[in-house]
């Protein structure tokens, strides 16, 4: 029997993807927190979760697109601690599975830091690929405000605080106010036909704030390739600067029409370097 | 007082427009919500809707398409008393005044003394019995989850626009299936439409609630499919929705029906409900 189990199924609406014309990257973790909380009670860790009080990492790594309509699933498995890992960082792995061609297009390695097993759990092997990460830049002076605002009730999660889709969703809004600030703005995107798509990001989540919190975002480049481009995001509370989540996001421009990498316009690229990251 | 009462005024967005380019069937039923509860407070029933222990039938004609943009509203009235509460709701074009889609919805065991003045004549479509196939084995699993906050109603349970977006998933999902792709439907300009809404709400799924719904083919015709969708819960495998969406496949250029590619129907027989 395969370790393997379902723990979403449905589709990508329309309304569900951005400006990049494919599933936009926060409803991706609306049902990964599902499908997360789907296997947490499978564990007998759904309470554990709902208590939260541990550090959250998602490592993802975006393979292939899913685009307005497509059916997909989620498929569910515990793949650590491993051999190499302390015993107390329960890791989990989760695939979406574009439903007609079966084929993985999106994968999820998330570890609960300080969280340890009961119940003895068979763990499957992890076959997705790995996010090759770079270290973060020491300094963070560079970074500039890309977002601010209070917890809404709709960023809410089903234990009543911030979930993880409304984290990205203020994530997005940072990358997008920072990709402005380099001249990928909504009339370039638009009559160019190029625009900013991740491939892959890893995802810090130190405690999820409650309703009504204020916080900000604020952005810095940490990499600049010829298409390539590595956004660091980082989140505050707006009165302490005490930190609550942190995206490290790898991604590309993209040609919209052929779907592939393209290189930055001379114009983007001059701003660019203007803002990268010591 | 007029028997039908204005119970919600507004427009489609364009982000509650779906693949096939019009607004998606969750969202009448986001305004018919709104609507019941209106008319229902109007009649005292508010308490009634809120406490929710009965079984909810909504037999819905899609006659004409709204898109993104269009201005509309409901006009809501009760339409019959016997055997159950039975209620109209009527969703009307707001510039032409023309009545695009009914609402005939039924309160399975409520009674309630409504005077005569409050009780309008149906104008709306008679809906002809379709009976359900009764063996359900070859159902396929088209929707699994859990109870998100967006998907509560006012009464703080699932919903009946949440309800309704879970068996849209389920359709995109047996869609899919038979080879009406997010690909096919961009490239081939096909859309599925509906004409025909039949659900039934028996159950109620509270925050963080584990849903599973199963998908069948109950009628395929020459353009015309019928999809059976059960929801159940998982951990008592009690049904709590059933949705029989009877619907078309659209030339999205046209607008008009048409016939499935040989391809597609070869699928879809596969997985149709034995009778």
């Amino acid at each position: 029997m395969s370790l393997w189990v379902e723990t979403y199924r449905g589709a990508a609406a329309p309304w569900e993807c951005d400006v990049t014309e494919h599933f936009t990257l926060a409803f991706y973790f609306d049902r990964i927190a599902v499908a997360e909380a789907n296997f947490a009670e499978r564990l007998g860790l759904i309470d554990v979760l709902r208590a939260g009080g541990f550090t959250r990492h998602y490592d993802v790594r975006l393979v292939r697109e899913l685009n307005a309509g497509s059916a997909f699933h989620v498929e569910s498995a515990l793949i650590g601690p491993s051999d190499g890992d302390s015993g107390n960082k329960a890791r989990m792995g989760h695939r979406v599975i574009d439903s007609e061609s079966g084929e993985a297009t999106t994968w999820f390695d998330v570890s609960w830091r300080g969280v340890s097993l009961t119940s003895s759990v068979e763990r499957a092997r992890w076959e997705g690929p790995s996010l090759e990460v770079r270290p973060e830049p020491k300094e963070l002076a560079g970074l500039i405000p890309s977002m601010a605002g209070r917890v809404d009730p709709g960023d809410l999660d089903e234990f009543g605080r911030m979930g993880v889709s409304g984290l990205v969703h203020k994530f997005s809004d940072a990358a997008v106010q920072f990709g402005g600030t380099i001249g990928l703005t909504a009339d370039y995107i638009a009559s160019a036909r190029r625009s900013f798509s991740a491939f892959g990001l890893r995802l810090a989540i130190i405690r999820a704030p409650a309703l009504g919190e204020a916080y900000r975002i604020d952005t810095g480049l940490a990499h600049l390739g010829t298409t390539s481009l590595r956004y660091l995001h980082v989140m505050r509370e707006a009165a302490s600067g005490r930190e609550i989540a942190r995206m490290d996001r790898y991604g590309v421009q993209l040609d919209l029409d052929a779907r592939r990498p393209a290189p930055l316009a001379p114009a983007l690229r001059e701003r660019a370097e203007r803002l990268l990251m010591a | 007082m007029e028997p039908w009462i204005e119970t919600y005024r507004g427009a489609v967005s364009p982000w509650e427009t779906d693949v096939t380019e019009h607004f998606t069937v969750a969202f009448y039923f986001d305004r018919v919500a709104m609507a019941e509860a209106s008319l229902g407070e109007s009649l005292g029933l508010i308490d009634t809707l809120r406490k929710g222990d009965f079984a909810r039938r909504y037999e819905v004609r899609y006659a004409r398409e709204l898109r993104a943009g269009a201005a509309f509203h409901i006009e809501s009235a009760v339409i019959g008393t016997e055997r159950a509460l039975r209620f109209g709701h009527r969703v009307i074009d707001s510039v032409t005044g023309e009545c695009i889609t009914w609402f005939d919805v039924h309160w399975e065991g409520v009674a309630a003394s409504v005077p005569a003045s409050k009780i309008a004549a149906w104008d709306g479509p008679e809906f002809e019995a379709r009976p359900d196939p009764k063996d359900l084995s070859k159902l396929i699993r088209t929707a699994t989850g859990r109870i998100q906050p967006g998907d509560l109603d006012e009464f703080g349970r699932l919903g009946i626009c949440g309800t309704v977006h879970k068996f849209t998933d389920s359709s995109v999902q047996i869609g899919a299936a038979i080879g009406l792709t997010a690909d096919y439907i961009k490239t081939g300009r096909r859309g599925f439409s509906t004409f025909e809404f039949r659900v039934r709400i028996s159950g109620a799924l509270g925050l963080g609630d584990r849903y599973e719904t199963r998908t069948g083919i109950a009628h395929l015709g020459n353009s015309s499919l019928r999809f059976l969708h059960v929801m159940s819960d998982p951990k008592t495998g009690r049904e709590v929705a059933r949705l029989g969406q009877f619907g078309v496949t659209l030339d999205l250029d046209k607008r008009r029906p048409a016939a499935l590619e040989p391809e597609l129907r070869a699928k879809a027989e596969r997985l149709v409900l034995p009778t």
